[in-house]
């Protein structure tokens, strides 16, 4: 997949560094679950504390 | 920041996939807007949608979207990742996130926070730290996170989290301080997400991720 081919090409890498970010990765699969979890995470973090949208 | 690491991916994605791409920033409703209209886009891979954690953190206090961020759209890739890094007025009097906790369980509901508005990541990560933390914080909702960053320099409230390293970094000296060393006076950091050192604040501190 060419997002994963660009996100291992050194010049970009240095490129997030400079903005104090970190290329990251993985498979759909994988990222994925990431959503998953913080959907769960953030409902549960925004129901414990009565927050809602205005 | 969306913005700006889409515009940093787009030449390289130009270049691995063949196809030109075209940035179109949409900023408003934490994103909401540029996401309904790519989950309304035509299903055929010429639309993308490039998101923060804001994609996960809207539904969590939102249950009305026009779209389902599950339902509605196919994940790809994380891009990348950004610190976040919890910073506090010096006049508090907390060196580490641990001293922090203690003076907050000393003074619950007395220490305040700023955040870019009700319902924000910023909002969220505080209320998920106090949790775990087992400390009662004060939220003060600002219109944005500049007027929220201003507020804790300014001692207005005792501190704030924020992920924009960029934008922080590049608006510092302009915004909140004239030069590099009254920035340094104005702010001091803690970060707690990443276990390396952040270089958009290279006098920051490291956690080992696990400061509550």
């Amino acid at each position: 997949m060419g997002s994963s081919i660009a996100l291992r090409d050194p010049e970009l890498i240095a490129k997030f560094a400079q903005q104090g970010l970190s290329a990251a990765g993985g498979t759909p699969a994988d990222f994925q679950h990431t959503i998953a979890t913080d959907l769960k995470n953030w409902t549960e973090t925004a129901r414990a504390a009565n927050i809602t949208a205005q | 920041m969306n913005d700006v690491v889409a515009r940093l991916v787009a030449p390289y994605l130009e270049r691995s996939l063949g196809q030109p791409f075209i940035v179109d920033n949409r900023p408003v409703a934490s994103g909401i807007v540029g996401t309904d209209a790519t989950a309304k886009a035509p299903p055929d891979g010429y639309t993308l949608l490039m998101v923060a954690s804001s994609f996960t953190v809207v539904p969590a206090t939102n249950p009305k979207l026009p779209y389902d961020p599950e339902r509605d759209l196919g994940p790809i890739i994380m891009v990348a990742k950004n610190s976040l890094l919890f910073l506090v007025n010096p006049k508090v009097p907390a060196n580490s996130l641990a001293e922090f906790v203690t003076l907050a369980k000393a003074n619950p509901g007395k220490l305040n926070y700023a955040s870019p508005g009700a319902a924000t990541q910023t909002h969220l990560v505080v209320e998920l730290f106090s949790q775990k933390a087992g400390i009662k914080l004060q939220h003060i909702p600002y219109r944005g996170g500049a007027p929220a960053m201003t507020a804790m320099v300014a001692g207005d409230t005792q501190f704030t989290a924020i992920s924009r390293c960029c934008r922080c970094r590049r608006s510092r000296p302009a915004r909140y301080a004239r030069s590099r060393a009254e920035a340094s006076a104005a702010m001091r950091s803690c970060p707690i997400s990443l276990p390396s050192r952040n270089k958009a604040f290279p006098a920051s501190r490291q956690s080992n991720g696990s400061a509550c």
